[in-house]
């Protein structure tokens, strides 16, 4: 690592936010690495489709660099990002589902191993959610987002998050016990 | 029965197992920042001809008077432009004129300029530099369509040679950026004036990371107090830059150390008190990157090695040898880019290939209060 990576690697969110917004393709590149990765996860999840997770996280960083200016720096980088980058994820999939003339979800997600024998129980499970509820479930569990960013990102009600989320806990709950 | 507690933390659990992206998506996302992507740049209008250096005819040697000199002239290699096509995602055209720029043409450095003549023009719609001796400063907008007005501040005018950007600028209408040239459209005469890009501020830049390889070494020509003051005016320190600078009780100083491929190399001497280096890239003449580390930060690697002056140093620097009011040599030990020693007058610092700069005290600068 050399020493300038080893800098921009120990500078605070709040600096880095500002140096991208400032024009610093370091920092941005600092900011994809610190929360490219989950944020690519959750895409991941919701859409079931590599390219299309790297396109959801390829083009929310974008806007979300493109909107810096805008970011509430008292607030946390990663579940903004994360919000973006799943809402981008949830367009894009229901784009390819009505692209393919397939309901969301209907192709098995690339997460899912095609031998049933090798599959987690916990993958299994999440297969059964429908993209709605992965989206959530990323949210919630994965990008630290609260109930009222989940309602404010979706632009669903608050109450529609927790029964969303309810009934995604329960679909999973009951499809993991099956399976034990 | 499978508990809520033990079904998020099975949830969470399971999302690492869902890999990494591909390294090329770092590349899509960051490593091409918009600015840097030519798919993002306004189109630069081709000329026919020779190139559009403007501005030789401006500089007009006027002794213990009041000087503003006419400005500018036409160039008949510059044909009427059409305002410039933005096209969507491309850097707004504020944002393009943003930074530090110089008449084409002139020798900033030219002994008969009492200070650089450069105009600077900054993000918040003001604009400040020097006419060679005077300050300047006023305020300017431009919109997409690259309708320009700038209106020039107060400036109490000596007399030297002078560059009279205050008058440019308040005359012109419309402005073209062509790469590293910004051109002047005068609203009354359809003159056209050509700034550069102010080569000190413009070294090249990497698309993003550090490359730790340099192509030359200038410690000695060192850049102006000014200049280095400006720089670190725009600079966007971080909390822990600003509280060391404003809680040291010595004035910090610094040394202009040089410059490698992209990155200018300030070493900041917090004597006794704290240490940090300050590396950034400028790009098109804006700020990029910067970087600096706190000798608080540092932590466990400094503490062992005293109270004597101490500063990072890149690590392209192989020795550091140093010279105090006695002239007696001291040779800085370097540790993981910390250079630890005494307070010096002089510093001679040479490179992993053997390239040496000295460092006079006369580079250096206080640097600023933080804002």
């Amino acid at each position: 690592m050399t020493y300038t990576e080893s800098v921009i690697r120990t500078t605070g969110e709040r600096d880095l936010v500002r140096q991208a917004l400032a024009g610093s393709a370091s920092a941005r590149s600092e900011l994809f690495r610190r929360y490219g990765t989950n944020a690519w996860r959750s895409a991941l999840l919701v859409t079931g489709s590599r390219a299309l997770a790297d396109d959801a996280t390829q083009e929310g960083f974008m806007a979300a660099f493109a909107a810096l200016d805008r970011f509430d720096d008292s607030r946390a980088f990663g579940p903004w990002i994360g919000r973006i980058v799943v809402n981008r994820a949830l367009d894009l999939a229901r784009s390819d589902a009505r692209a393919t003339n397939r309901a969301v979800g209907a192709v098995a997600p690339d997460w899912i191993d095609p031998d049933p024998a090798e599959r987690s129980f916990v993958r299994a499970s999440l297969a059964e959610l429908d993209a709605d509820q992965r989206a959530v479930v990323a949210l919630r569990f994965w990008l630290d987002v609260s109930g009222p960013e989940i309602a404010t990102a979706l632009q669903i009600p608050l109450g529609t998050v927790h029964s969303r989320l309810a009934r995604a806990l329960d679909v999973l709950r009951t499809t993991m016990e099956g399976q034990r | 029965m499978i508990t809520d507690a033990h079904l998020e933390q099975l949830l969470r659990d399971e999302q690492d197992s869902f890999g990494e992206p591909a390294a090329t998506l770092l590349d899509r996302v960051a490593g091409v920042p918009v600015f840097d992507n030519p798919e993002h740049v306004t189109p630069v209008q081709r000329r026919r001809g020779r190139s559009l250096l403007v501005g030789f005819a401006l500089l007009v040697p006027l002794v213990g008077a009041v000087v503003v000199v006419a400005g500018h002239r036409s160039d008949p290699a510059v044909e009427p432009a059409a305002a410039p096509t933005v096209t969507t995602g491309s850097i707004p055209f504020h944002d393009q004129v943003i930074g530090t720029w110089q008449l084409a043409g002139i020798d900033t450095n030219a002994a008969t300029y009492g200070d650089r003549p450069i105009v600077r023009f900054d993000n918040d719609g003001s604009w400040t530099g020097s006419d060679g001796c005077n300050g300047l400063g006023g305020t300017w907008r431009v919109t997409e369509d690259g309708s320009f007005a700038a209106s020039p501040g107060a400036q109490t005018l000596i007399g030297c040679h002078n560059v009279d950007y205050g008058g440019i600028l308040a005359d012109a209408a419309r402005i073209e950026i062509h790469g590293d040239r910004l051109l002047l459209h005068s609203r009354n005469s359809g003159d056209v004036s050509t700034l550069v890009r102010d080569p000190i501020a413009l070294p090249d830049a990497p698309a993003f990371g550090w490359m730790p390889n340099y192509s030359f070494f200038q410690a000695d020509r060192v850049v102006t107090d000014q200049t280095l003051i400006d720089r670190f005016a725009a600079l966007p320190l971080g909390a822990n830059d600003r509280a060391a600078a404003g809680n040291a009780t010595t004035p910090p100083v610094a040394w202009y150390l040089g410059r490698t491929a992209g990155h200018d190399y300030f070493l900041i001497v917090y004597h006794s008190h704290a240490v940090c280096m300050v590396s950034f890239t400028i790009q098109n003449g804006r700020l990029t990157a910067a970087g600096c580390r706190t000798r608080d930060a540092m932590g466990d690697a400094l503490r062992p090695l005293g109270d004597g002056s101490a500063f990072l140093v890149a690590d392209t620097v192989r020795s550091i040898g140093a010279t105090d009011g006695s002239a007696a040599r001291t040779d800085f030990r370097i540790r993981d880019n910390v250079a630890i020693g005494g307070p010096a007058d002089d510093i001679t610092v040479t490179l992993a290939d053997g390239a040496t700069g000295r460092l006079s005290s006369s580079t250096r600068v206080v640097v600023p209060a933080a804002p």
